[in-house]
């Protein structure tokens, strides 16, 4: 618990979780308004209820990107710098010291993603008014209900993220980087974007589970979401499991 | 080996790829040194002090930090050792919240033994500010606090003078001198500055391409079975000649002023009076102590003798 206080206490500390805030809010006002002066098919259900939904699949890189920079922060930075092993000189394991920093990214996730939520409905409010309702994918649901499956599909929005969070993980304590770690997880984002088309990998695609909480809200049904949940499942099992052996066994030569 | 071992290793051996770093290493601290662990850069120190510290897994050798074993309890081994290899700390926390942050992954190390480390290394007025707005100097005070947060047996120190002014090094060394003797603390220092070494550690251990050359106490190191003495005259080519054909000279060079002459046993009184006789004018003979640098070099150039036999 104090190792996850300490990573949370430099995530707080280091200000980009602030800032990705800030950059998120910007990026719905663009949004918005971009949407206003010229709408694409099915803004027209747009209104306050509606745009934090709509908007969560088109935020989606922006997480990924502080994912990226967080980790290549907490561990590729961190190792070259010298800092990571001012943790590791203490009565502390190192598996310990890594689960510390997942849990501090998972919280940090969360927060984002609620305070993105947040943003949408105020931004949307602001743009569209609040509405009577919230639509998403051709279903209408009653404001209590649409905050429900809204809050609901953030939260859910969460697995998928720290699942390639865990493939992000591996690719930062296999470089001794922060641009190296960020460049080659955005790189994986964009390959298994492009890969979106073929439509016979989707099921097997971390990036495509990004989508995963329409499964809430449409008539996807629940065996779409098995499939999902096993999916993320896997990504975080396997590459928590590689990333362990792989920091345990590493030297740390600087 | 005469008292008891705050740290021992006992075959330590690690290689990267076919580079051999360190070669069966058998290191000996007893409690009480300041041991200097001597060799040129690329000798191996490092990556000796990261294998104590369990930063590097050795391909074989154990460790023993205070009698525990590091890869057997790593936790209780490092409990009870404080080490500073380079001072790396979050720039963007302030001294305190970097040692705060440290304190707390150790039980019962409250506000009152941060502000304690602090003063021991007389940084308690800078400690709010930010670590990036601190000297090298300033970075190294603060490492060795944190060394010192959990009251240690044995403090391990990767060149804790490296890249300090002639008054950083001094406060530095002070410190240390200061800590070994009022708290009993065993201190490890890596170095390649001989006099600094010289002029606090008890004992050393000289390596060379991984391997320990000697290990001992310095006063044994630097007794020697000759003497050496630079004598100032202002007619050094003759002086030189006729030192060279001279019994009981093992060695004579060129000077600054003179020459240099290594006499076997002492005859220091008959090297001048046979110079004399020859007219050649001595104004000075003054003897030249036997320094770590000059053994180092001695051991070095013995080892490189070895290797290539």
């Amino acid at each position: 618990m104090r190792l996850i206080k300490n990573e949370l206490y430099k995530v707080f500390k280091l200000n980009k979780l602030y800032f990705f805030m800030v950059i998120s809010a910007a990026l719905m006002i663009v949004q918005a308004a971009a949407e206003l002066s010229n709408p694409s098919a099915g803004a027209n259900v747009l209104n306050g209820q509606s745009f934090p939904l709509w908007m969560l699949s088109r935020i989606m890189p922006l997480f990924i990107f502080f994912m990226a920079l967080t980790l290549a922060e907490m561990i590729s930075d961190e190792y070259r710098s010298g800092t990571l092993k001012l943790f590791l000189l203490r009565p502390v394991g190192r598996i310990g010291l890594l689960n510390a920093k997942l849990a501090a990214l998972a919280v940090s996730v969360l927060i984002l993603l609620l305070v993105v939520m947040a943003e949408g409905y105020i931004v949307g409010t602001a743009f569209w008014g609040w509405g009577d309702r919230l639509v998403a994918d051709d279903a209408a649901f009653s404001t209590l209900r649409g905050i429900g499956i809204t809050l609901q599909s953030y939260a859910f929005t969460a697995l998928p993220c720290l699942g390639f969070g865990m493939v992000i993980t591996l690719v930062a304590i296999r470089s001794s980087s922060m641009g190296g770690t960020i460049g080659i997880s955005l790189g994986v984002m964009f390959i298994l974007t492009a890969l979106e088309n073929v439509r016979s990998l989707n099921p097997y695609s971390i990036v495509h589970q990004m989508n995963l909480y329409r499964s809430l809200i449409g008539d996807a049904g629940s065996s779409n979401l098995s499939v999902g949940l096993l999916n993320i499942a896997a990504y975080l099992l396997v590459f928590y499991g590689i990333s362990i052996v792989t920091f345990k066994k590493k030297d740390l030569l600087i | 080996m005469s008292g008891e071992l705050a740290l021992q290793t006992r075959g330590l051996n690690k290689s990267f790829g076919k580079r051999r770093a360190v070669g069966d290493l058998n290191l000996h601290v007893e409690r009480g040194d300041i041991y200097g662990f001597l060799g040129p850069n690329g000798a191996g120190k490092t990556t000796t002090i990261r294998m104590l510290l369990g930063l590097i897994a050795p391909d074989s050798g154990d460790v023993e930090l205070n009698g525990i074993h590091v890869r057997r309890d790593f936790k209780k081994a490092i409990s009870t050792v404080g080490a500073m290899l380079d001072p790396s700390f979050y720039g963007y926390l302030s001294g305190y919240e970097n040692l705060k942050l440290i304190a707390k992954l150790t039980p019962g190390l409250d506000d009152a033994r941060i502000r304690e480390a602090l003063d021991l290394v007389q940084m308690s007025d800078r400690a709010r500010d930010k670590v990036k707005t601190y000297s090298l100097g300033m970075k190294q005070r603060l490492g060795i606090a944190g060394a010192l947060l959990n009251n240690p047996g044995l403090v391990i120190l990767d060149e804790p003078t490296n890249g300090l002014d002639p008054q950083g090094i001094a406060e530095i060394r002070d410190t240390i001198v200061r800590l070994a003797a009022e708290r009993g603390i065993t201190f490890f220092i890596s170095s390649h500055l001989l006099h600094e070494v010289e002029q606090i550690c008890t004992r050393v251990g000289i390596v060379k391409n991984g391997r320990l050359l000697v290990e001992d106490r310095v006063e044994r190191l630097l007794v020697s079975d000759s003497e050496t003495f630079e004598l100032h005259t202002p007619d050094a080519g003759r002086a030189l000649e006729l030192a060279r054909g001279m019994q009981g000279v093992r060695s004579a060079s060129a000077a600054a002023k003179g020459i240099r002459v290594e006499l076997a046993g002492t005859g220091a009184s008959e090297l001048n009076r046979a110079l004399v006789a020859q007219h050649v004018a001595v104004e000075a003979m003054i003897p030249q102590s036997r320094t770590l640098e000059q053994f180092f070099f001695d051991i070095q150039k013995a080892g490189e003798r070895h290797e290539a036999d």
